[in-house]
């Protein structure tokens, strides 16, 4: 079990997160090779049908960071969002994911050392919790 | 003393002889006992078939916005002037049709009617062992209903819709007639306890229980259709490119259409029960959907539906809202 | 044919006889709801009138795979298991595989999946006493009692149950069991006095060719507008009815591997009869509740020569709406007289 590398599907907002994983890479700041990363316009574009549809694909964990306050590109999509991603834990967590499969970040261009960590801890929890088993287990038709 | 049926009809009647009604949207007496059918009623004559009782299950401010022609230029038609009989629940709802843009104020009147609750049929089944129900006399807080070879004494609070039991808006907070002043809610209930108490289990626990409770779903959207909230002219479950989840019943694809409908309607959804009373199988389609309005609630302390000034808690945000669950 | 009786006591050593060579299912209660599951004895729902939902699924699943494919290599997953015993039916369910077998097996090509599952099936239905109130088999030509589609009857004769065999499989059945009895001549009275009983308890009646007529002249008429202004254009009913066989298939998966599915559908959905263009002819509820009227009782009839509709209720118990058939039938014919 100790090789098992989690399967974390990354939705980052272009302007902010995914500058910023950038600058992790050209600053060759190691972090674990988890992460898939999607890369859209802005954190206010995260849609919950992408959350749960990546659940139910079974990736082990999601991440999805954005703009802090105040610094989005489109002004506001990230207020929207964060509205939102607090409805959207609430709900995946009352469903019986496990608490920490979907995490939220908000990381900006300049902090390529942030998300380097924040890539880190995220592995390291989705790693605790074992293989995604929820979408495992309801595959059956009856 | 007016019943509160004659007081509706007498209501009824002057907005359509008045002409500042079209159609008033009602419930009429259903063709099985317990049950009431909604009724369209154009005319001052067919004002006599309106009742407001226990029955009233149905939240008629879905009629403000089904069938409603979508993404038609030139609609030429002018829209009708829809007086609704409210409960509570269904005045809310209206009000939040009308924050979202799907109706016009003026061409909504909302009839406000008080509520005293509204019986789930599948609790009264489970109340009399599944045998048929062919007669219900109400009487206080009691129901006397009868069936073959069977009359029994029930409690109301134990056949009528959970979200009955704690409701709090008997009357809609908006209104453009009120037939009667509002009684007693049926409520008390801790309207949050069932979340709590799913809340204090573990994940595992959670999840079993939404599991077995979504296994009985038969995928047939009569949850979804009789939402007033669920009106868009494409439901992402009929979406096919992409095609976000599967259209069987396969466990995982149904658990997660509902959470997502939960998500579409988070800070918009009134609790009316609707959709719990048309699932043909007894599916327990509200339990996931208070975790998302507690959530709302207590985070954004938005309540849908009973302002005309505020905005849809998902489409507004403030500054400083909470975020200490983000890295 | 044979008639026979077993002691309710032996129930479960006939099921279990059964089970040697087929797959029994019965109804089976779940948080209040009776459906038709794989059932081995004691824990049957025989008590309702009529059980929640059908048991099209023996025959029909909900969600069935057809193939799969991984790999490049395609598997068909056509059902190749035992045959069926379906225990517990009502007449009105019988009636019912009886219409779905018109279309899925009348005509070249045959459907094989439910030529699959229904091949060698063995339908015991359970006559009904009791009729609910929402029972209208008999506008439909059937009856609490009926046979079409049966292979074995059952009575409830309070401690027994009769057995009568209605079709040479049914026979072979009862044949071949050792936990059955003989039966008496008090047996076959008392069977049916309850017959009398149960018509005796159904209510109303109509004439399902005047019906058609009816129907059919009323096309354009608001009827259907009063229906259906209410009906919110859910699966509810299609759904829960027995003789409704609509399905989609899906292929689910990627490119590598996958399954492709059969599943339920309904022409009440508004999307039924979405075109690849865009075009739609039926959005409205209007079109789609006379469609499933007009279906049931006129295109099917004409194609089919039989109704496709048994009268079991269960489309009028489960609407959230109230939109009940009978009433649609009752007062297309009224209308249809007024003229």
């Amino acid at each position: 079990m100790s090789d098992w590398q989690p399967r974390i599907i990354a939705f980052l907002c272009n302007w902010c997160s995914y500058a910023g994983a950038d600058l992790a890479g050209v600053s060759r700041i190691q972090y674990p090779p988890t992460l898939r990363v999607v890369r859209l316009p802005c954190s206010g574009r995260v849609d919950p049908l992408l959350i749960l549809r990546a659940l139910r694909e079974g990736y082990d964990g999601v991440l999805v960071s954005g703009c802090h306050p105040g610094d989005c590109h489109y002004l506001s999509g990230n207020y929207v969002a964060r509205r939102k991603f607090a409805v959207i834990k609430a709900v995946v967590e009352h469903l019986g994911f496990e608490p920490g499969r979907v995490q939220f970040s908000w990381v900006s261009a300049g902090e390529g050392e942030k998300f380097a960590n924040v890539v880190a801890k995220v592995t390291e929890d989705i790693r605790k919790l074992g293989p995604a088993r929820r979408m495992a287990a309801a595959e059956q038709v009856k | 003393m007016a019943s509160l049926a004659e007081k509706l009809r007498d209501c009824a009647r002057g907005l359509l002889a008045e002409g500042k009604a079209d159609v008033v949207i009602g419930h009429a007496a259903g063709t099985l006992p317990m049950r009431s059918a909604p009724c369209f009623v154009r005319s001052a004559g067919e004002v006599e078939g309106l009742i407001f009782d226990h029955t009233c299950g149905a939240n008629l401010a879905k009629y403000l916005v089904k069938d409603k022609p979508r993404g038609k230029k030139g609609e030429a038609a002018k829209p009708e002037k829809v007086a609704l009989i409210a409960k509570g629940c269904d005045g809310r709802a209206a009000v939040q049709l009308v924050v979202e843009g799907q109706i016009a104020r003026e061409n909504v009147i909302i009839i406000g009617v008080p509520c005293r609750g509204v019986i789930d049929p599948h609790r009264l089944g489970e109340a009399v062992g599944g045998r048929e129900v062919l007669s219900c006399r109400p009487e206080g807080e009691s129901l006397f209903v009868g069936g073959d070879g069977f009359k029994e004494k029930v409690e109301l609070r134990e056949v009528l819709s959970e979200c009955c039991l704690s409701c709090r808006h008997p009357v809609p907070p908006v209104h453009d007639v009120l037939v009667e002043e509002a009684v007693e809610a049926p409520g008390g209930a801790d309207e949050f306890a069932a979340v709590e108490k799913l809340a204090a289990g573990s994940p595992d626990e959670r999840w079993a229980f939404f599991e077995r409770e979504f296994f009985k779903c038969i995928r047939c959207y009569a949850c979804r259709n009789a939402c007033p909230m669920c009106f868009c002219g494409e439901c992402f479950i009929d979406q096919n490119d992409p095609q976000w989840f599967g259209k069987s019943t396969d466990p995982g694809d149904t658990m997660l259409f509902h959470a997502v409908r939960v998500m579409h309607t988070a800070g918009r959804c009134v609790d009316c029960g609707a959709c719990v009373r048309a699932c043909p199988v007894g599916v327990d389609i509200r339990a996931l959907a208070k975790r998302a309005e507690k959530e709302v609630r207590e985070r954004f302390g938005c309540e849908a539906g009973v302002s005309l000034e505020e905005a849809p808690a998902l489409a507004a945000f403030d500054e400083d809202d909470p975020q200490e669950f983000i890295l | 044919m044979a008639v026979r009786k077993l002691s309710k006591k032996k129930l479960k050593k006939l099921l279990e006889e059964l089970a040697r060579d087929r797959v029994v299912y019965g109804p089976v209660s779940s948080d209040g709801q009776v459906s038709f599951a794989e059932a081995s004895g004691g824990e049957l729902a025989l008590e309702k009138a009529i059980s929640d939902r059908p048991p099209k699924n023996v025959f029909f699943p909900q969600a069935e795979v057809l193939l799969t494919y991984s790999g490049g290599e395609t598997k068909d997953e056509t059902y190749t298991g035992r045959p069926a015993a379906v225990f517990g039916a009502r007449p009105c369910d019988a009636r019912a595989f009886a219409v779905i077998d018109r279309v899925f097996l009348g005509e070249p090509p045959e459907d094989p999946c439910w030529r699959a599952r229904r091949r060698d099936s063995l339908v015991l239905a359970l006559a009904c006493n009791r009729p609910a109130s929402t029972c209208f088999c008999h506008w439909m030509g059937g009856g609490p009692f009926g046979e079409e589609g049966v292979d074995v009857l059952l009575t409830d004769l309070g401690s027994e149950f009769l057995l009568k065999a209605c079709t040479p499989a049914g026979e072979r059945a009862l044949g071949a069991s050792k936990v059955l009895q003989e039966a008496g001549e008090d047996d076959l009275a008392a069977s049916e006095q309850l017959k009398g009983q149960a018509e005796a308890r159904l209510s109303g009646s109509l004439d399902v060719a005047e019906a058609k007529r009816a129907l059919e002249a009323l096309w354009d008429e608001g009827l259907w507008e009063d229906f259906s202004s209410r009906c919110l254009g859910c699966a509810a009913c299609a759904y829960l009815c027995p003789t409704c066989h609509c399905f989609d298939v899906q292929d689910e998966g990627s490119a590598s591997r996958g399954r492709r599915l059969r599943i339920w559908d309904a022409c009440m959905f508004g999307l039924f009869t979405k075109e690849a263009s865009g075009h739609n002819p039926r959005t409205a509820t209007r079109e789609r509740l006379r469609q499933r009227v007009m279906h049931k009782f006129s295109y099917f009839p004409d194609k089919f020569k039989a109704v496709a509709c048994v009268g079991c209720g269960r489309c009028v118990r489960a609407c959230p709406s109230n939109v009940d058939l009978r009433e649609v039938l009752r007062r297309a014919v009224q209308e249809a007289v007024k003229r």
